[in-house]
């Protein structure tokens, strides 16, 4: 084999991992800043830049913006930037459990992905209007989500074997 | 050599690789991290409240144990933080003697004590009536949090709503009166239209039941009690001799 060679199968068993796991804490650095604007907004008691007709304040300033005088974006940003972390963790080649690492991430953008959903409810079902930054945060969490499934495989973790440890699990049923 | 590092890499690939059971963990962990956010925001209209700024001086005021949003509060209220009296006054905006009040008495306790530092008057909302005085309240809160609750009470007091008339204050009357005053009608209608407040008029409302207040206004004088629509006459004599025991 040749040096060139050898350089080259290297990249490729590289290049798919970095790319992936890269891309977590870039997301993450998105998240954190569109969160950050909506926590600012929020404690400046200021209007929001809304962009394709939507009607941002409208949903910002409703009832379900807050927990308290807490935004939900300040809950956002805690979110983001500990996925930001686990992320830059996650680059290093040195760490030890990597599955924790990627099951985090895993878990983080699961939660935020259900919570999403419940917001995606509330501006469809109870608030009438939409808010464009809470749809590209939404956006990158789903993005994470799939980035965090993704992660998970090039552990080696697999659904196929995980469904066959829960059936080994489960009491044996007659179908 | 190859076939050496392949195992290596198979090897450190298996340390690192999620077991079923951490798997089942995660995800659990985030269900329940999501529905213990959502439920929170549901349960929690006004969870971070901040004791009224009356509470940090010891009065006899029936305020001194109860708690409102801050920012609202500083908005429902009007005259010096430090004022060495503070009048609380239970109101409802369709009742016809609080009406009279704001027109009259209230100017004349704004110009010889509000304005003087020596009172702080703090409004608190009271459903005397039903679904229109408790749009009013809401729609005054909604105000209130832009900062306009004392000019949106006299435009709302000036309308002479009465609990005779059926839907009186409907939604857009209302929202006629915001925008009269020139309010963010974006920012009002998002709260107004969402019932942002409802849980305080609730708490206030509330709050003044319990004190055992039957009619509006109810004023609270340092906890001195005072019903229906005072002369200037009938609040100086409660004010001035506590002023004068406390040598102002």
């Amino acid at each position: 084999m040749t040096d060139k060679e050898t350089l080259s199968s290297k990249l490729d068993s590289i290049r798919p991992l970095s790319i992936l796991r890269l891309a977590v804490p870039i997301l993450g650095l998105i998240g954190i800043g569109i969160s950050s604007y909506l926590t600012y907004i929020h404690y400046q008691d200021t209007s929001s830049i809304c962009m394709f007709g939507a009607k941002c304040d409208t949903v910002l300033n409703s009832k379900y913006a807050d927990i308290g005088d807490v935004p939900l974006s300040l809950f956002g940003l805690l979110m983001y930037a500990t996925l930001t972390a686990l992320g830059f963790l996650n680059l290093s080649q040195r760490i030890g459990r990597r599955d924790v690492i990627a099951g985090g991430i895993y878990m983080l953008a699961l939660s935020g992905t259900f919570f999403s959903l419940y917001l995606y409810y509330l501006e469809i079902f109870e608030i009438h209007d939409f808010c464009t930054w809470c749809i590209g945060s939404s956006v990158v969490t789903f993005a994470l989500l799939w980035l965090s499934v993704a992660n998970l495989r090039t552990t080696g973790f697999s659904f196929s074997e995980y469904l066959s440890w829960l059936q080994n699990k489960m009491p044996r049923f007659k179908w | 050599m190859r076939q050496q590092r392949k195992r290596k890499e198979n090897a450190d690939r298996e340390s690192h690789t999620l077991s079923p059971g951490l798997f089942i963990a995660f995800t659990m962990s985030a269900v329940v991290l999501a529905l213990l956010i959502i439920s929170l925001s549901q349960i929690q209209s006004f969870p971070t409240i901040s004791p009224s700024p009356n509470s940090s001086t010891p009065k006899p005021t029936p305020t001194s144990t109860i708690v409102v949003p801050s920012s609202l509060t500083a908005a429902m209220s009007k005259g010096a933080l430090n004022a060495p009296v503070t009048i609380i006054e239970y109101s409802d905006f369709q009742c016809a003697a609080c009406q009279t009040f704001a027109e009259s008495v209230e100017k004349e306790l704004e110009a010889a004590y509000i304005d003087t530092g020596k009172v702080r008057l703090v409004y608190k909302f009271m459903v005397g009536w039903g679904d229109d005085s408790w749009r009013a309240d809401e729609a005054a809160a909604c105000a209130a949090e832009q900062g306009q609750f004392w000019p949106f009470y006299y435009l709302l007091m000036e309308q002479h709503s009465s609990p005779s008339k059926d839907n009186d204050l409907p939604v857009e009357k209302l929202q006629g009166l915001a925008q009269q005053l020139g309010l963010d009608m974006n920012r009002f209608n998002a709260s107004f239209l969402t019932g942002k407040y409802e849980a305080l008029v609730d708490q206030q409302d509330n709050e003044g039941r319990a004190l055992g207040i039957t009619s509006t206004p109810m004023f609270f004088i340092n906890g001195i009690k005072q019903a229906g629509a005072p002369s200037l006459k009938v609040l100086q004599d409660i004010i001035d001799p506590i002023l004068e025991e406390l040598g102002k």
